[in-house]
């Protein structure tokens, strides 16, 4: 009877172990086109695919001009040919600070508005200083070298209107993202939305642009020793505008713009983020006023999640990319591979979503 | 009294434990354990639910939307990991299943050889104390990094069930009674036979605990390395990856999954373990 039970328990050992080697053995339809995905932050993806871990990935500048002029990668597709003129970051401020502090978030976003306009002065003037000292700046906050810099600002357009193009986008952001089930549509009543285009009509609040236009700079401080936390994403340069803002060697005197618009500011609690969820959670706990973020995790977390912000100006449009491994020429040579992403709230990785689902791939995560 | 009142009065002498009769119908007594079960699971979901309305929190989906999100999760590929809750699951329980494989191979004969021979335990002893504190979730960061996402959960698993396994069978061949052992050597039993059908008997029952409890470690391991980043799917990653985007009800979905698959490994472990014990005339 002991044996029994020995030899019993022994079989049921091999069974399993026997059983856990032939179904991971075990492969999938050959005739199924499959793209892998995994989350790997941009300043980590040209180091990933040298080392072999992955083929290519999507990602924003100036990683992607970064992978490109180190030789070890090329561009299969630049995100303005994926989705033609596409917005991507935006500047959200948390509601209740915005209730409790309209002045201070108005002078943020002035500050910001500014900003974007130096840089679009600057951008077309390429013999001026101030056009090495954008590229200085660009590099020490990317980390990147002045070239990578320099061909990174050529691919993204800084804008911090929101037209109505970029409605109209954020309406096809929102429906993809309920077409792809990642929001359900039932979630825009429970938040207090008719439908798609009211929502738009209510979270993109272009109303503070106009009322920033008209605010001049300070001569003092109106917050010190409570500053507003900044949110933003490492080393992004689509988010070009703050770093700008934040610099204290262009606006005199040794003030940065903010403190030029009387705000003092900080960077958030377990800044900078890797990616737009992140910044939208650190919102949710209460670590950010005022972040930089993709639009589509601000729309994703905001509608599922209930995380309390608007958005009250646009960052950049277009300015990221997939860049691959010499093994990839084709959309076909993407069968089997390995694909980062910045993360699945990215609007890098809805684009990475979009265009291969579309294609007729499956998307798996790795 | 009202009918409903004479009722109420039927239903709760039933319930009531009554006192131990041998001639008690153990079908009487199941049914009695499942009404109560789903008496206290539906006082469950009613204050769960109760919870939802009033909070009306995202991160506290309602029952109902969590179960929708549960059942869709089995019939639909899910857009973010490109499977269903079936391949998640599979994954899930191979990477148990080989982490419990290579703890109970380990296991077993060591945890004998401890138990049996002081000066192996006493070799083998310090190595062991050193490792078992450990909690086997703060191995995964280093375990994914070194051996990949695909291994390194199967080691974090193995760690989890194996020490559980190894403390069990130690203490079961500790446990044998002395009059076993000497009745054994007056019959003329040598070292190798009291080991083979004195001790590796005796110490059965307390392998089936040891592979319970860490059966139940072995899902929690599980969980973990696939938060951090275990490849090829899993449950785990699932619940990550909707806690990302904010989809709180399939996250929900993924947590009573996991509750489940843990529940259903350890109450099926816990039968063998009765049945085992019960055969060998141990209770």
């Amino acid at each position: 009877m002991n044996k029994k039970i020995a030899i019993i328990a022994i079989a049921v050992v091999a069974i399993v172990v026997v059983g856990a080697f032939a179904v991971t053995m075990l492969g999938g339809d050959d005739d199924e086109k499959v793209v892998y995905w995994t989350p790997i932050g941009p300043n980590l993806q040209k180091e990933a695919l040298i080392a072999g871990q992955i083929d290519g990935a999507i990602t924003w500048e100036p990683f992607a001009s970064d992978a490109l002029l180190s030789g070890e990668a090329s561009i299969y597709k630049w995100s303005n040919e994926i989705w033609e003129d596409h917005p991507c970051c935006v500047v959200a401020v948390d509601d209740s600070f915005l209730a409790s502090n309209r002045d201070l978030a108005l002078r943020t976003l002035k500050a910001h508005m500014v900003a974007t306009e130096w840089i679009i002065d600057t951008i077309t003037n390429p013999s001026s200083e101030n056009y090495s000292m954008m590229l200085q700046m660009g590099a020490e906050f990317s980390q990147r070298s002045i070239e990578v810099v320099n061909s990174s600002l050529s691919n993204i357009v800084f804008t911090y209107n929101m037209t109505d193009a970029f409605e109209e986008w954020m309406e096809v952001i929102t429906q993809k993202y309920i077409d792809l089930d990642l929001i359900q549509e039932s979630v825009l009543e429970t938040r207090g939305y008719d439908d798609v285009g009211d929502f738009v009509e209510k979270y993109f609040d272009s109303s503070l642009i106009e009322e920033a236009a008209d605010i001049e700079p300070s001569s003092t401080i109106l917050n010190a020793g409570n500053p507003v936390r900044l949110g933003y994403l490492i080393g992004d340069l689509h988010q070009f505008s703050r770093v700008v803002a934040n610099n204290d060697t262009i606006w005199g005197d040794g003030k940065d713009l903010f403190e030029v618009y009387g705000v003092a500011t900080e960077i958030s609690e377990g800044g900078p983020y890797v990616n737009g969820g992140a910044v939208m959670n650190a919102f949710a706990a209460g670590y950010v006023d005022v972040g930089y973020l993709g639009s589509p995790p601000a729309i994703l977390n905001h509608l599922n999640g209930g995380v309390e912000v608007t958005v009250i100006a646009q960052v950049n449009m277009v300015g990221s990319a997939i860049f691959v491994n010499d093994e990839i020429t084709t959309l076909d040579d993407f069968n089997g591979k390995v694909i980062a992403t910045p993360g699945i709230s990215s609007i890098q990785h809805l684009m990475f979503l979009d265009y291969f689902t579309s294609n007729g791939f499956t998307v798996k995560a790795l | 009294m009202g009918k409903l009142g004479k009722s109420w009065k039927k239903i709760v002498a039933f319930l009531r434990p009554s006192d131990v009769s041998l001639k008690m119908d153990r079908r009487i007594q199941l049914v009695k354990t499942i009404v109560i079960n789903i008496i206290s699971l539906s006082i469950f979901v009613a204050v769960w639910w109760g919870l939802s309305e009033m909070l009306n929190s995202a991160f506290l989906p309602r029952p109902d939307i969590v179960f929708e999100a549960f059942i869709d999760s089995f019939q639909t590929v899910d857009i973010t990991t490109g499977r269903t809750m079936w391949d998640n699951i599979l994954t899930s329980s191979i990477r148990v299943a080989w982490g419990f494989a290579l703890a109970f191979i380990l296991a077993v004969p060591l945890g004998l050889m401890m138990g049996f021979s002081k000066t192996f335990e006493s070799f083998s002893k310090p190595v062991v104390e050193v490792f078992r504190p450990i909690a086997p979730i703060a191995w995964a960061p280093l375990l994914l990094i070194a051996m990949g996402g695909i291994v390194g959960p199967i080691i974090v698993i193995f760690i989890g069930v194996f020490f559980p396994l190894l403390s069990n069978i130690i203490f079961g061949v500790r446990s044998i009674q002395p009059i076993l052992m000497d009745a054994a050597r007056t019959l003329g039993a040598r070292r190798r036979d009291m080991f083979v059908k004195v001790i590796i008997p005796s110490t059965v029952p307390y392998i089936m605990t040891g592979i319970r409890i860490g059966l139940g470690i072995g899902w929690m391991c599980v969980v973990a390395a696939e938060f951090l980043g275990a490849i090829g799917g899993g449950v785990g990653q699932y619940v990550q990856f909707k806690t990302e985007v904010n989809r709180f009800d399939q996250v929900f979905a993924g947590l009573i999954v996991f509750s489940i698959l843990g529940l259903s490994t350890t109450e099926l472990s816990g039968w063998v373990e009765r049945r085992v014990s019960k055969r060998m005339g141990l209770k």
